[in-house]
This record gives structure tokens, C-alpha cells and sequence, in this order.
């Protein structure tokens, strides 16, 4: 009777310790979980439509294919010496100017030392985040978007050649030369220009002695640049994926600048035993 | 005989019965309290496990859609944006002909003065001429003129006579 008596408060005791010591721990981590997994799924759905982002913009690509080509051809993904000097030939002899002579300078050392250095800390960044990949979405309860990859800016991955071209001929057709240049199909960048009557004693110079005192030597320094194809590190984010299409404004723009289109240059080589003779 | 109890104890049992179904009820109700709170308890914990394992699912999609963020789509589009981006950039740092400072000299060219070099540096904005007057007014006259098309006009070291009569000068200007 007296065990009858005392079932019932130690019943309630039994289950008031059930209650501290086991089901509320256990609903913490159930409330926890369910942050987590809010959290994951808000990471999930960012995800998929950054997948559908990449292939909406793809299709994007496959539609302007031209305007595609246009800015590869204007930004080639290898340097091409042979291609510009082509290309400076050919417009020096539209403008009507004599292409003397030019010098070569590969604008690369401190870029690439910047550039390696860039790439090294991009990789390293890439490897942490691959060998934790819950870590890159999941951030302690925080359901914000999901975290961005640092990546290289793309005009320090630029490799250029500075090239310093001599010209010879009236004012008018150096600038029109120097105009040309301006609006040839080649990414560049006038850097300098200097425009300066020839000098009295010639000989020895290349340039061609003129009875003609109008006549002016033109030297143009320009930079014509080169960018190596982009690689996409798996898992980084960039921020072209956050659109599901392109923004053509600046090919436009880039067709209103090109006035220059110079033909690819094409060669049919006529092997000789002797290089030295003719 | 009024004193005599005539009592079987039937009456006896009636009066315990009502304590002892309470005992009986105080059984069940503390029997169904710790049911309730174990029971409890691993209702919880089933439903852990139910979450634990959605979060599983969720993670094995993330991991199979981070596979189709790499790869030939991917490197297209972002090089094409990359290539965008640099000739976007180069396009608005150019917007400038290289001619536009000789247009603006050409522009405010005085009589009696002819200019026997040109030099522009883009990347600085500077412009620096060098100048043949046939006399310091027209000198001055080419700086004033200069000074209508150029943020900063300056005679760069001097300005002299040469053997030929003519002053000779130089020019720094800022775009």
C-alpha cells in the first residue's frame, strides 16, 4: 500500500529526469540538425541554379556564336607576332606610310611573378575547400549564400608584347596609320607616339633620305595583348554563374571600334635545298 | 435486545473499494507517465535519425552537382566572361583616339608657328611639343591658344633663339 503510495511521485520524478537529462539534449540537436539541414538545402538550391546558370549561358554562347568568334579573334588566347606584324604591314601600306623597322619587347616578368604568385594562393584556397567541402556551403547556422572563390583578375593573366613601330612618311599619313592602328582588329594599346622630322645624316638609320622637308619619321610604341584560356576549378563559384545570360553591350562596342579587319595571314611555303640562296 | 450488531461486514467492503480503485488509478497514471516519457524520448531520437539522414541525401546532391560546375560548359563561359571583362576594361581606358591631342593641336595652331617634334605618352597624358616661332609673341600666342584645349600648358626648360632666328621652345601639356 505504501509502494502504491509512493509509485506515483517517483513516476513523476522518473520522467521529470527523462525529460532534463535525455529528450532535451536530444531536441537540442534535432533543432540543430534542422538548422544544418536548411541551411544545406539553401546551398543545394543555390547550386542547382548555378548549374542552370552555366547552361543557360552556354546556350547563350551557342546562339551569338559569332559574336563568340569575334571576341576570340580580337583576344586570342595565344600571342601571334607573326599575326601583327602582318597586320602592321598591311596597314601601314593602306595608310600610305614606309614601315621601317620595329622592336619587340615581351611585357612578362613582373606579371608572371604576380601571376604565379596569384595562381599558387588561388590553388591553395581551392585544395582547403575541396578537402572540407561541407565547410564551403555550410557555415555554423548561417544560411547565407555560399561562399565565392577568390579568383585571379583576369588582366594579370594578360601577356603582352610591346612592339615599337618606325614609320615614314607625311603627317597625314602617319595619323591615319596611327588611326588604323587604333581600329585594327587585335586587342592593343597605343602607349606612345612621337612624331619628328627626320634627321639631317640618315645613312645607316633605314630611313630613306627624302628631298621632301615635310616628310616625318613616326614612332608608335604599342602594346598588343594575348589572354590564355580560363580553367575552371571544380567547386569555385564565380560570378558569371550568378546570370543566366551574357551582356553583349561591349562586343557592340567592340564592332563600332574595329574599323580595321585584317585578313589571317595564309602561307604556302616553297621549300628550298639552300635556306641561304634565293 | 438494541445493542446487539446485526452487522455481516458487507457494508465494510464498500467503504474500502473506492480507496483501493484510487491506488489501482495512481498505478496506471504513474505506469503511463514513464511510458509516455521513454516513449517520448525515443520518438525524438528516430526523429534524429530521420533528419541525419535527409542531411546525407542533401549532401551526396551537393557533392554530385559541384561535378557539373567544372568541366567544357563551365571553362566556355567563363573565359568568354573573362575575355568580356579585359576588352570591356581596355575599350573604356581607350575610349581616347591616340589623334585626339594632335586634333586638339591642329586646333589651335597661330600663325608663325611650326611644331618640329611630338610626344605623347598615354599613359601619363602628357603631350610634349617642341616649337619654331618666327617671335616670342607667337609663342605666346601658341600657349594661350594651347591653353583653350589642354588642362595644363607649360613651357618645358626654355625658350631661346636658335642660329636660324627662330625662338625655340618646349612644351609639356596635360590632356
Amino acid at each position: 500500500m505504501k509502494v502504491k503510495i509512493l509509485l506515483f511521485p517517483l513516476a513523476v520524478i522518473i520522467a521529470l529526469a527523462v525529460g532534463v537529462f535525455w529528450i532535451q539534449p536530444e531536441v537540442s540537436d534535432v533543432l540543430s540538425a534542422r538548422v544544418r539541414n536548411n541551411d544545406a538545402q539553401v546551398n543545394l538550391d543555390q547550386i542547382n541554379t548555378v548549374v542552370s546558370n552555366i547552361d543557360s549561358l552556354d546556350q547563350n554562347l551557342d546562339a551569338r556564336r559569332d559574336d563568340e568568334m569575334f571576341v576570340g579573334n580580337y583576344l586570342p588566347m595565344q600571342e601571334s607576332d607573326d599575326r601583327i606584324l602582318d597586320q602592321i604591314n598591311f596597314l601601314a601600306g593602306g595608310a600610305g606610310v614606309l614601315f621601317i623597322s620595329t622592336d619587340l619587347d615581351r611585357v612578362r616578368s613582373a606579371q608572371a611573378t604576380s601571376l604565379a604568385a596569384a595562381n599558387q594562393s588561388v590553388q591553395e584556397s581551392a585544395a582547403m575547400k575541396q578537402a572540407a567541402p561541407s565547410q564551403s556551403f555550410i557555415n555554423g547556422g548561417d544560411s547565407s549564400v555560399m561562399q565565392k572563390t577568390p579568383r585571379v583578375d583576369p588582366n594579370a593573366k594578360l601577356r603582352s608584347v610591346d612592339f615599337s613601330i618606325t614609320v615614314f612618311g607625311f603627317y597625314e599619313n602617319i595619323k591615319g596609320f596611327i588611326d588604323h592602328l587604333y581600329g585594327v582588329n587585335s586587342f592593343q594599346k597605343v602607349v606612345s607616339i612621337k612624331i619628328a622630322k627626320p634627321p639631317e645624316n640618315s645613312i645607316g638609320t633605314g630611313i630613306p633620305s627624302s628631298r621632301d622637308s615635310q616628310a616625318l619619321i613616326g614612332e608608335i610604341a604599342v602594346r598588343f595583348s594575348s589572354l590564355p584560356a580560363t580553367v575552371v576549378i571544380p567547386g569555385s563559384f564565380l560570378d558569371v554563374f550568378n546570370r543566366p545570360e551574357f551582356d553583349f553591350g561591349t562586343v557592340e562596342t567592340l564592332r563600332q571600334r574595329v574599323t580595321k579587319e585584317v585578313m589571317p595571314l595564309t602561307v604556302s611555303p616553297s621549300p628550298r635545298q639552300n635556306p641561304f640562296v634565293q | 435486545m438494541p445493542q446487539i450488531n446485526l452487522s455481516t461486514g458487507v457494508g465494510g467492503d464498500k467503504s474500502e473499494s473506492p480507496i483501493r480503485s484510487r491506488s489501482n488509478a495512481s498505478v496506471i497514471l504513474s505506469l503511463l507517465i514513464v511510458a509516455v516519457s521513454i516513449g517520448g524520448y525515443f520518438g525524438v531520437v528516430a526523429y534524429h535519425r530521420v533528419i541525419d539522414k535527409k542531411f546525407s541525401g542533401i549532401q551526396s546532391e551537393i557533392s554530385a552537382k559541384k561535378s557539373l560546375i567544372s568541366g567544357s560548359k563551365a571553362n566556355r563561359v567563363a573565359d568568354f566572361s573573362d575575355r568580356l571583362s579585359v576588352v570591356g576594361k581596355n575599350l573604356s581606358e581607350t575610349s581616347m583616339s591616340p589623334n585626339e591631342p594632335l586634333t586638339r593641336i591642329e586646333s589651335s595652331l597661330v600663325p608663325g608657328v611650326v611644331f618640329s617634334s611630338y610626344e605623347y605618352d598615354a599613359g601619363k597624358k602628357t603631350v610634349s611639343v617642341m616649337i619654331m616661332a618666327d617671335s616670342f609673341r607667337s609663342l605666346a600666342e601658341e600657349l594661350v591658344a594651347l591653353k583653350q584645349k589642354f588642362s595644363s600648358v607649360q613651357v618645358d626648360k626654355e625658350a631661346k633663339l636658335n642660329d636660324d632666328g627662330e625662338i625655340e621652345a618646349g612644351i609639356l601639356m596635360m590632356l
